[in-house]
């Protein structure tokens, strides 16, 4: 257990140290079975750890991973929580009676409108959980760099959340939370789009082959 | 050289496990510093990016073991802990020097 534990402490330590301190991240590992067999694994793991994390800032691809980490946190994983908040508790009882739409419009207007829109309801509800986890996929794949999915599902939101916009206004419901949704989701868009390049500039080694 | 700060306990410690410049691997530094994993290998890789300690792959002396880092000073690193000791008056530097 203590070693398995030691074991998953070298790997993120590993990781933290980055590309650039391949060569010393190789090295603390190495270390670690010899540490290991001495009896020590977790004290030396941790230590590594803490210093791969002090590391961190003080290096560009460290402070590169520090930012990702913290957009994925402070932006992505949220508005994730808030769509698909919204998808569940907020859009149903839109047109709900009194509170909702139908208390303000008149009942010819609310018998025509009404029945679109209950029609629409499931369907809509579901894009809105789709784009919540496509949130969560993109602060999944901003940690991994992987620039192509990140753009195409960013796209993807962007085109759900539109559609979103239409039709609630195409059925006079109130679309400014859509809307704010959608200008967030564009500045999320444009800071992805400075991350890549940023990535691109970093000077990394290439990666290491993988298999045999 | 310019040395612009002055070097931490930590480091001179560290430069005194080395003064011999022999090849030390991470663990046996240490033991014998005491430093923690955590404080020894940042700051190897500060001074190997300093040029003050150099950095290679050796082979195990036991077959079957993997290749380990080890580590021994530079000229430069030498240099440093002799300027130390003699301009600084640190008696832990001077007590490393023969």
């Amino acid at each position: 257990m203590t070693r398995a534990l030691s074991r998953a402490l070298m790997a993120l330590a590993c990781h933290c140290l980055g590309e650039g301190r391949r060569e010393w991240a190789q090295a603390m590992q190495a270390e670690f079975d010899a540490v290991a067999e001495d009896g020590h694994p977790l004290s030396f793991a941790i230590g590594c750890l803490w210093g791969a994390l002090r590391q961190m800032p003080v290096h560009e691809e460290g402070r590169f991973v520090l930012t990702n980490y913290a957009l994925a946190l402070v932006i992505m994983i949220p508005m994730a929580a808030v769509q698909i908040g919204w998808a569940v508790f907020s859009l149903p009882s839109l047109f709900a009676e009194h509170e909702g739409l139908r208390g303000t419009l008149a009942p010819t207007q609310a018998l025509l409108v009404g029945g679109a829109y209950r029609a629409a309801v499931p369907s809509l509800t579901i894009l809105l959980l789709l784009s919540g986890a496509g949130q969560l996929r993109i602060a999944w794949l901003l940690l991994e760099c992987d620039w192509s999915r990140v753009t195409s599902t960013g796209m993807a939101i962007l085109a759900a959340i539109t559609t979103l916009i239409l039709f609630m206004g195409s059925v006079f419901l109130d679309a400014g939370q859509a809307v704010t949704q959608a200008a967030v989701l564009a500045i999320e868009l444009a800071v992805l789009a400075g991350l890549a390049r940023w990535h691109a500039e970093l000077d990394l080694p290439p990666p290491e082959p993988t298999g045999a | 050289m310019i040395r612009k700060r002055r070097p931490s306990k930590q480091m001179i410690s560290l430069l005194g496990a080395l003064s011999d410049r022999q090849w030390r691997h991470g663990y046996d530094l240490m033991k014998e510093t005491g430093l923690l994993s955590g404080t020894l290998y940042p700051l190897l890789m500060r001074m190997t990016d300093q040029g003050l300690v150099e950095a290679e792959w050796r082979e195990p002396a036991q077959a079957g073991r993997p290749a380990r880092h080890a580590y021994r000073l530079t000229a430069d690193g030498y240099a440093l802990i002799q300027d130390i000791a003699l301009h600084d008056g640190m008696p832990a530097a001077k007590a490393i020097l023969p």
